[in-house]
């Protein structure tokens, strides 16, 4: 090996390896150049055609704000993006298959997915503040309208990131998790705040319950109480003797001497004596019976 | 637990079934006749102080004594007098008792009248 031929051969190499530099150089140049072109056209264009005040109503620029960009600023970076990387994917080829390569060539893969995840997004949020709209329009003199409105924007938002994260490859693992979480929370709510509301109606229809059987069962217990004491009264009278004196003073039509001088009320016959002209017409309640064979009793006051 | 009504508007009707048997003669009877009127108020006195005497007994009670009563004398031979010829001079004191309830009961339903 002399000198000459290592000269020759980093010459070569240099040889080999300048074009290729400056086409590298070049392309992303020149990439460069279209992507910082399409970013301006692309932003005008959004403007154009208002894109940011769809996203506006969607509520999206409220988020975007607090980055400093709207959407189409966001939009055309996107795509100023797009650019350089479809540049980069261009240049680094010249050097023939390499990790890099491989690396951008994933990613601009993965780029259209992403976009369409942006577009699910932006119109997920526009649904939403519709939807919002309407139903707080139509149920704006309900308490809860408000309320009702915004749980159904927030859920609509909701399906529409998740359907967004599903959109870029984000494992379903994740995503199903966080949809049953975000309905169980939801179904919680509802649970507290409907079924809380009926604690205190329930509360006070038990109370009336049982207040009613309180009632009841002591009217049963009086009623249970009045008819023992009907029926040993009964016993007693019937086993006294049943053929008794009768008071000579209650045949005569006089009142006993002996009884209670206290006891006794004098009433007039008035015209409530004379009241009851229908009497005979009643029919007796045991036909063919003789009141006659009823005996009276000697004692007026028997003891229990 | 079936042995007459536990309800007031039931008590009612049991106890005009016993005004219509007994009761409006009874208490008639008494009305015209001083000596009858004296047993009438024993035999209500006697119902009062059987049910609780510390009070004016409810309706439902005075029907439950009455068919307790009548239940019992019934088993025993008694049999409801015929109150259009009854001799309410001579009349037992099982009648007297079921007169004494009527007489009870309209009292109460006065007070309910005077209440309402």
């Amino acid at each position: 090996m002399d000198l000459g031929e290592v000269a020759t051969d980093t010459l070569r190499s240099i040889a080999l390896f300048l074009p290729k530099a400056l086409a590298f150089v070049a392309i992303l140049f020149v990439g460069w150049l279209v992507a910082r072109g399409l970013r301006m056209l692309t932003d005008k264009g959004l403007e154009r055609v208002r894109f940011d005040r769809l996203a506006e109503r969607g509520g999206v620029a409220g988020v975007l704000a607090r980055g400093g960009v709207d959407a189409s600023d966001l939009v055309a970076r996107l795509v100023y993006y797009a650019v350089l990387l479809f540049t980069l994917q261009l240049a680094f080829g010249i050097w023939g298959p390499n990790p890099v390569s491989d690396l951008i060539n994933a990613v601009v893969a993965w780029l259209p997915q992403a976009f369409v995840a942006i577009i699910i997004v932006v119109v997920a949020a526009a649904i939403a503040s519709w939807v919002k709209d309407l139903i707080s329009s139509a149920l704006g003199g309900l308490s809860y309208g408000r309320f009702l409105a915004t749980t159904a924007s927030v859920f609509i938002v909701g399906l529409g990131v998740i359907a967004a994260l599903n959109q870029v490859g984000v494992a379903t693992t994740v995503t199903t998790p966080i949809l049953i979480a975000v309905l169980a929370t939801m179904a919680g709510i509802l649970i507290v705040g409907v079924g809380g509301g009926l604690v205190r109606p329930m509360q006070s229809r038990w109370e009336g319950w049982l207040d009613r059987a309180g009632q009841e069962s002591t009217r049963v217990a009086e009623h249970a109480r009045a008819y023992a004491a009907g029926q040993s009264d009964a016993s007693q009278i019937m086993s006294a003797p049943q053929t008794g004196t009768v008071y000579p003073s209650q045949a005569a039509g006089e009142r006993p001497a002996s009884a209670e001088p206290t006891a006794i009320i004098e009433r007039p016959a008035s015209a409530e004596a004379t009241a009851y002209p229908q009497e005979a017409e009643r029919e007796p309640l045991v036909p063919g019976f003789d009141s006659d064979q009823t005996q009276p009793i000697p004692d007026p006051r028997p003891r229990r | 637990m079936d042995h007459g009504p536990t309800s007031p508007e039931l008590a009612r009707q049991v106890l005009d079934r016993y005004a219509r048997a007994v009761g409006d003669a009874g208490r008639a009877a008494a009305a015209a006749d001083p000596g009858v009127a004296a047993m009438l108020d024993q035999a209500t006195a006697t119902v009062g102080d059987a049910l609780d005497p510390n009070r004016r007994p409810p309706l439902v009670e005075l029907a439950s004594y009455a068919d307790g009563l009548t239940d019992r004398a019934t088993s025993l031979g008694w049999r409801m007098p015929d109150p259009t010829t009854v001799d309410w001079r001579r009349a037992d004191q099982i009648t007297w008792r079921l007169v004494a309830v009527c007489e009870l009961a309209t009292a109460v339903q006065d007070e309910d009248v005077t209440a309402a």
